[in-house]
């Protein structure tokens, strides 16, 4: 059962064995895993259920509709770094472009084992949980047939590079590669949350409560026994409340941007951790210009990536972004522009992340709402820039004739790779690029010692018995790959463990 | 399914006059004959409305302020005693480009803003989708 704010006359009340608060990767997993083995499970979302009749419209209503903020959100600091994340039945899954990484071994030790919690998240579990998911969510390479001309570049350029790279693994059942992935997938072949854990979820009694925000944990003896919401319409106008009794726990999955405001508000963690640590994976993009067409808007959304710089915090991928979204790296304006978008189905585009060191916070401005600060150090703009340098190289090597850097003070057009030459001059000002961070971790870090962090092994809030968070906010450094896969593999591990010490 | 009409945020008479004239001079009409239709053809205002309506308060105003500081831009940028809309319209794409091109951070940030938000529009309007794809 899914209800939304139309749906709610009065203040609703419900009661259950464990209330989740998210309905994204880490939300709908804990949802599936914990309604498999009997318990009864209530959902809480602030975004709407997918209408994909809406997402089909293309950016502008995907975006308004299922997009937090309406795209809007940033992290400040020393320049403004957007941050997308869906709000949405399904969450980012329902957005992201389907990539699917098992937790690399390097990663895992240095997010995991290097602190202490190789116990509270085992290997072995968590490959288990992987073979699972991936089954269940048809995790599987890029089809040549739908690889795009886009990606089908970059692997063209890293075969003559001699660089290690891969056909991306995606979560998608017979995807048609129309390049809709951020469109929340108009033709439902990407398996995001709303497409298997929540209907899942539905079909063992668990109960959706969407477009109501979750505002309070609360706590009774010092134990966490339930949850407040309020129903929230199209413009965040508040409508009807929503009180959960949860009788075994509350589980926060609301992501590493909302998980920690949600404690904030509750007054509850250590106060000095909440919200601290915040980590990312920020990136930019670099333009290719060919002669020949690319259309970068058909094929996988994200099909081909490079991970030979992996372990020197670099990883390139392609991106095929709608000319809406990728416009603004256009840099004309007026009468160049519209040539430059005319000419739109001619470029390539590919992405440049960053396993970056540098650490922000996030908090609550109240009626301003998220506070979000980040700034990535010179050394994680120092690898960005030697990334950008390497995709045009890339690109020069399968025929570009030119190449659109994004580099303040570096020329807008490189016609040659000589040229590139003054990519290595530019500043490591990150004013000077055009960011956007995915890729969120680390606000309620889990820690050992309660003094280091949030969560426990346990994956409880120290001193909350009862209060759980188990999606990236709690891992103590970002990973260097794609998160959605090792979200949903943590949050498998953790919620079978609650099941277990349930007695069930 | 549109929004339905925004509730919190209308924009001003003046304010949608000079957020129309920076879009247009923007997105050009003829420009490219593969793009026929310009800002002017498409109801850019009306969607910036919505997505305003959509956002939070914060990034509301960011926005609007975006707008605003663009009509008042010339006299530094150019030299030119008048507002962004008293302009012509190749100096009001001048104004764009010296600000999109700006050593000072907010101003091409600004202009990021403003664009980003125009193209979203822009693309939404079907034709303008129909056009690129026959492009190539």
């Amino acid at each position: 059962m899914i209800v939304t704010r139309d749906q709610v006359q009065a203040d609703v009340r419900d009661g259950c064995d464990f209330v989740v608060v998210g309905s994204g990767a880490a939300g709908a997993t804990a949802a599936r895993v914990l309604t498999e083995r009997g318990f009864d499970v209530v959902i809480v979302e602030e975004g709407p259920p997918v209408d994909r009749t809406v997402s089909a419209k293309g950016v502008f209503p995907t975006f308004t509709h299922y997009v937090r903020d309406a795209a809007s959100q940033a992290a400040l600091g020393r320049s403004f770094i957007p941050i997308l994340q869906g709000r949405c039945v399904g969450g980012s899954t329902a957005i992201n472009s389907a990539i699917c990484w098992r937790t690399p071994e390097d990663a895992y030790d240095r997010c995991f084992r290097k602190h202490g919690l190789d116990k509270a998240v085992p290997i072995d579990a968590l490959d288990r949980a992987f073979a699972r998911i991936e089954e269940e969510l048809h995790i599987t390479e890029v089809r040549e047939e739908i690889l795009g001309r886009n990606s089908w570049l970059m692997r063209e350029a890293g075969r003559l590079a001699g660089l290690e790279g891969r056909m991306i693994p995606r979560n998608e059942k017979d995807c048609e590669g129309s390049g809709n992935c951020l469109l929340a997938c108009p033709t439902n072949r990407k398996q995001s949350t709303d497409q298997n854990y929540i209907p899942m979820s539905l079909a063992k009694g668990a109960r959706l409560y969407a477009t109501c925000r979750a505002d309070r944990v609360t706590t009774r003896g010092g134990r966490a026994d339930g949850l407040d919401g309020t129903f929230l319409d199209g413009y965040g106008r508040k409508g009807p409340r929503l009180r959960v009794e949860a009788r075994r726990g509350v589980i926060v999955a609301g992501s590493a941007i909302h998980s920690p405001q949600l404690l904030q508000r509750s007054r509850l963690g250590n106060r000095r951790q909440v919200g601290a640590h915040f980590q990312a994976h920020p990136g930019t993009a670099m333009v290719g210009v060919f002669d020949d067409p690319v259309r970068p808007w058909s094929g996988a959304t994200q099909g081909y990536e490079i991970d030979h710089y992996r372990k020197e915090r670099m990883k390139l991928e392609t991106i095929g972004l709608q000319p809406e979204l990728a416009g603004v790296r256009l840099p004309y304006v007026g009468a160049e522009l519209m040539r430059s978008l005319a000419d739109f189905g001619h470029v390539a585009i590919w992405a440049v992340l960053c396993r970056a060191n540098a650490e922000g916070s996030v908090g609550h401005l109240g009626p301003f709402g998220t506070r979000i600060t980040y700034t990535p150090l010179p050394e994680d703009v120092a690898v960005i820039r030697r990334g950008l340098k390497l995709t045009g190289e890339l690109m020069f090597s399968v025929g570009a004739k030119a190449v659109l850097p994004g580099i303040f003070g570096v020329p807008a057009r490189i016609t040659s790779p000589d040229g590139l030459k003054a990519i290595d001059e530019a500043t490591l000002d990150p004013r000077a690029y055009h960011l956007i961070a995915t890729h969120l971790f680390g606000p309620t870090r889990m820690s050992v010692d309660p003094r280091g962090g949030v969560v426990g092994p346990d994956f409880q809030v120290h001193g909350v018995p009862g209060l759980y968070v188990i999606d990236s906010s709690v891992f103590p450094t970002n990973l260097g790959v794609n998160p959605q896969h090792t979200i949903m593999g943590v949050a498998w591990v953790a919620s079978e463990r609650m099941a277990t010490e349930a007695g069930r | 399914m549109p929004l339905p009409s925004p509730a919190g945020l209308k924009l001003t008479a003046p304010e949608r006059r000079w957020a129309q004239a920076v879009f247009e001079a923007l997105l050009p009409s003829g420009a490219d004959p593969r793009l026929p239709i310009g800002a002017r053809e498409v109801d850019m205002v009306g969607r910036l409305e919505l997505l305003l309506s959509a956002s939070p308060l914060h990034a509301a105003w960011g926005a609007r302020m975006a707008f605003v500081m663009l009509q008042a831009l010339p006299p530094f940028l150019m030299g030119e005693m008048a507002t962004f809309r008293g302009l012509t319209a190749r100096l009001r794409e001048e104004v764009l480009r010296r600000c999109a091109e700006s050593p000072v951070y907010i101003l091409r940030e600004a202009m990021a803003l403003v664009k980003t938000v125009a193209l979203m529009a822009y693309f939404d309007d079907p034709r303008t989708v129909q056009a690129l794809r026959r492009s190539v």
